[in-house]
C-alpha cells in the first residue's frame, strides 16, 4: 500500500510537473522555431521591440491574471486603457506634469475596478455581463470626452520616456513591467492576501465560511486589475503620443488568450504570473514573427487564435 | 458529570414540514454519539442547528450546563464546537497547510503585523506535528488537497477541524466515499479523538460504522427522538426496528434508554 502511493505520488509528481512546465516548452520551441525563420528575430533590437510592445498588453494581462485566478473576469480593460488614455492627453494638453497625469490615471483605473467589484459582489451578477457592461460605457466617454476625435499633445520628455526610453539597453516600460510582475509575485506568494485570492479562487464558501470577507478580497483584486489596466493606458499614450479614443478597443480577447496560452486556469485558483509572462512571449513572438516574414495581420489573427483554441483544449484535458 | 452539550426540546419547522419536534440531546466528554434514522428524519436539521447554520423554533442549548445562543456558525466555533459536512469544505488548489490554517494564518514577526506576510514555515511545521499526533499519514502536506486520497482529504478536514481547541466534534457521514481500508483509518481516528476527550457526533447511514465507532446510538424518525441506546446493551436488530417502526423495543423503557437528559 505505501509503496503504492509512493508510486502513485512520483507518477503525479511527474505530471504536475509536466503540466505546470507545458506552456514553457511550447515557448522555448516557439522560440527556436521562429530564430530559424527569420534571420532578423535573433536581434538584440527585435528583442528590444518585442519588450516595449509587450509593455502595455503585460500590465493589462497581470491584473487579469488575479482577476482570474478568483473567477472572475474583466472585459472592461480596454476602456480602462482608453479612458486614462484621453484623460492624460486632455491633461497634458492643459499644461499637467507627468506626476498629476499618472496619479489621475491610476485613480480612474482603481475607482473604476472597485466599482466593477463592489456591483459584481454586492448584486452577485455576473462579471462577464457587469464589465462588459462598464466597458461600452467607459468607450462612451471617451468618445464623449474628444467628441469622437484623436488628441493630439505636445509631450514632455519625462512622460514620453515612460513608454519610448531605455535604461541602458533595457526599454524602460519593461523595467516597470518587471518591478509590478516581481511585487505581485511576492504578493500572492508571500501575504495572507495572496493566499486569500487562490482560496477564493478554488472554493468561495469555504472561504466565506472560515471568517474571511471573500467580497472584499474580490472588490480588492478588482481593483489593483483597474489600476494596472490605468498603467497600461499611461505607457499607450506615451508611446503612441495621441490620445486616441478608440485605444485598446478589442485589445482584451489577446490578453485573456495570453493569460490563458500561459498556463492559467479560466475557472480561477490555478496559475500565477509567471505563466502570465509565458503566454505574453508567446503572443508577443507570434505577432513579431509574422511581421517579420511579412505575412500579415490578417495571418497574425488566425494564428493567435488557434493557439488559443488549442491552449483552452489542452486544459480541458488536464482536467480530466 | 454534566454532558458538554445539552439541547433540550428542540423544535424546528420549514414551512409547513415539521422537522423536528420536541427533540432532546445529551453528549458527554470523551463519548461518540451515533445519530441515525431514515432520511427525512431530522439528523442533519439537528446537528446544523447546533453548528449554527439554521436556527430553531424553540428549545435551547446547553454548553458544559450553561445557557448559549448560537445563531451563527461563528458562536458555534467560539464555543468549539466544530463540524464537518460531507463535502469536507476543503479548498482543493491549495495545501495541507493552507487548508489547515485557512482564516488562521501565522503571520511573521512586526513586518507582518503591516503587511499580513504568512510564516509558512512555521504553518507547515505546525501541520506535520498535527498530523503526526493524529497519525495520519500524508506524505506530502505541499500536494494540493485535490489530489489526496478520500481518506487522507478526510483526514485533513479533521484536523483542521480540531486543531484550534475543538470540544465537540460533528461529522456528516465522515465515511461515506470510502474504501474499507480508508474507512478503517477514520475509525481510528475517530478513537483516537474521543480518548483524547473529545465529544464526537456522527451521523451515518451505514449500521456497521455507527456500531464500530458509536458509543451511544440516538434514533430519530420524522422529526421525533425514538430512543437512545448504549452500544453495549443493544443490537443492531433492535436500532433497525427503532429506525422502521419508530417504536423502542418493548424492555427497556423510553424514560430510561433516554439517559440523556
Amino acid at each position: 500500500m505505501n509503496l503504492l502511493t509512493g508510486q502513485s505520488l512520483n507518477a503525479l509528481a511527474v505530471r504536475v510537473w509536466f503540466k505546470k512546465s507545458t506552456s514553457l516548452i511550447a515557448l522555448l520551441i516557439l522560440f527556436t522555431l521562429c530564430s530559424l525563420a527569420s534571420p532578423y528575430f535573433f536581434a538584440v533590437t527585435n528583442f528590444q521591440n518585442i519588450l516595449r510592445q509587450t509593455a502595455i498588453n503585460g500590465f493589462l494581462a497581470l491584473g487579469l491574471t488575479m482577476v482570474i485566478l478568483v473567477g472572475g473576469i474583466d472585459l472592461s480593460l480596454g476602456g480602462i486603457l482608453g479612458l486614462v488614455a484621453i484623460v492624460g492627453a486632455l491633461m497634458l494638453k492643459g499644461g499637467s506634469g507627468l506626476i498629476p497625469v499618472v496619479i489621475t490615471g491610476v485613480i480612474i483605473g482603481m475607482g473604476v475596478g472597485a466599482l466593477n467589484g463592489l456591483l459584481i459582489t454586492g448584486f452577485g451578477i455576473e462579471p462577464f455581463v457587469i464589465t462588459l457592461g462598464m466597458q461600452f460605457v467607459l468607450r462612451g466617454l471617451c468618445f464623449s470626452l474628444t467628441e469622437g476625435r484623436t488628441v493630439f499633445v505636445e509631450m514632455p520628455f519625462s512622460f514620453d520616456f515612460i513608454a519610448n526610453g531605455d535604461i541602458g539597453s533595457i526599454p524602460f516600460p519593461t523595467i516597470l513591467l518587471a518591478t509590478a510582475y516581481l511585487l505581485s509575485y511576492l504578493m500572492m506568494r508571500f501575504t495572507v492576501f495572496g493566499r486569500y485570492l487562490y482560496a477564493v479562487g478554488g472554493n468561495e464558501e469555504v472561504v466565506r465560511l472560515a471568517g474571511i470577507n471573500n467580497r472584499l478580497v474580490k472588490v480588492a483584486v478588482y481593483t489593483i486589475c483597474g489600476a494596472t489596466a490605468a498603467m497600461a493606458g499611461i505607457i499607450n499614450l506615451s508611446r503612441i503620443n495621441v490620445g486616441d479614443p478608440q485605444a485598446g478597443e478589442g485589445i482584451i480577447l489577446f490578453i485573456i488568450g495570453a493569460v490563458i496560452i500561459g498556463g492559467n486556469k479560466f475557472i480561477g485558483g490555478l496559475g500565477g504570473v509567471g505563466y502570465t509572462i509565458i503566454g505574453l512571449l508567446i503572443i508577443g513572438f507570434i505577432s513579431n514573427i509574422i511581421i517579420l516574414m511579412g505575412l500579415g495581420y490578417y495571418i497574425q489573427l488566425i494564428a493567435e487564435g488557434s493557439i488559443i483554441i488549442v491552449a483552452v483544449l489542452m486544459q480541458k484535458e488536464r482536467k480530466s | 458529570m454534566t454532558p458538554i452539550v445539552q439541547m433540550k426540546g428542540i423544535s424546528k419547522h420549514f414551512g409547513g414540514v415539521e422537522a423536528l419536534r420536541d427533540v432532546d440531546l445529551a453528549l458527554y466528554e470523551g463519548e461518540v454519539l451515533g445519530l441515525v434514522g431514515d432520511n427525512g428524519a431530522g439528523k442533519s436539521t439537528l446537528v446544523n442547528i447546533l453548528s449554527g447554520a439554521i436556527l430553531s423554533d424553540s428549545g435551547e442549548i446547553l454548553f458544559r450546563g450553561e445557557k448559549v445562543y448560537i445563531k451563527h456558525p461563528r458562536d458555534a466555533k467560539r464555543l468549539g464546537i466544530e463540524t464537518i459536512y460531507q463535502s469536507l469544505a476543503l479548498i482543493d488548489n491549495l495545501d495541507v497547510p493552507a487548508n489547515v490554517f485557512i482564516g488562521r494564518e501565522i503571520k511573521r514577526g512586526s513586518l507582518g503585523r503591516i503587511f499580513r506576510i504568512m510564516n509558512r514555515g512555521e504553518m507547515e511545521k505546525k501541520t506535520r506535528e498535527l498530523l503526526d499526533r493524529l497519525k495520519i499519514g500524508i506524505e506530502s502536506i505541499r500536494e494540493r488537497v485535490g489530489n489526496l486520497s478520500g481518506g487522507q482529504r478526510q483526514s485533513v478536514a479533521i484536523g483542521r477541524a480540531i486543531f484550534f481547541n475543538a470540544k465537540v466534534l460533528i461529522m456528516d457521514e465522515p465515511t461515506a466515499a470510502l474504501g474499507v481500508e480508508e474507512t478503517e483509518k477514520v475509525h481510528n481516528l475517530v478513537r483516537h479523538l474521543r480518548d483524547r476527550g473529545l465529544a464526537i457526533i456522527v451521523i451515518s447511514h451505514n449500521m456497521n460504522d455507527i456500531f464500530e465507532i458509536s458509543d451511544k446510538i440516538m434514533v430519530l424518525k420524522t422529526g421525533k427522538l425514538v430512543g437512545v441506546r448504549k452500544k453495549a446493551e443493544t443490537s443492531m436488530d433492535e436500532i433497525l426496528r427503532m429506525i422502521i417502526f419508530g417504536e423502542p423495543s418493548p424492555e427497556p423503557e423510553q424514560s430510561q434508554g433516554s439517559g440523556n437528559v
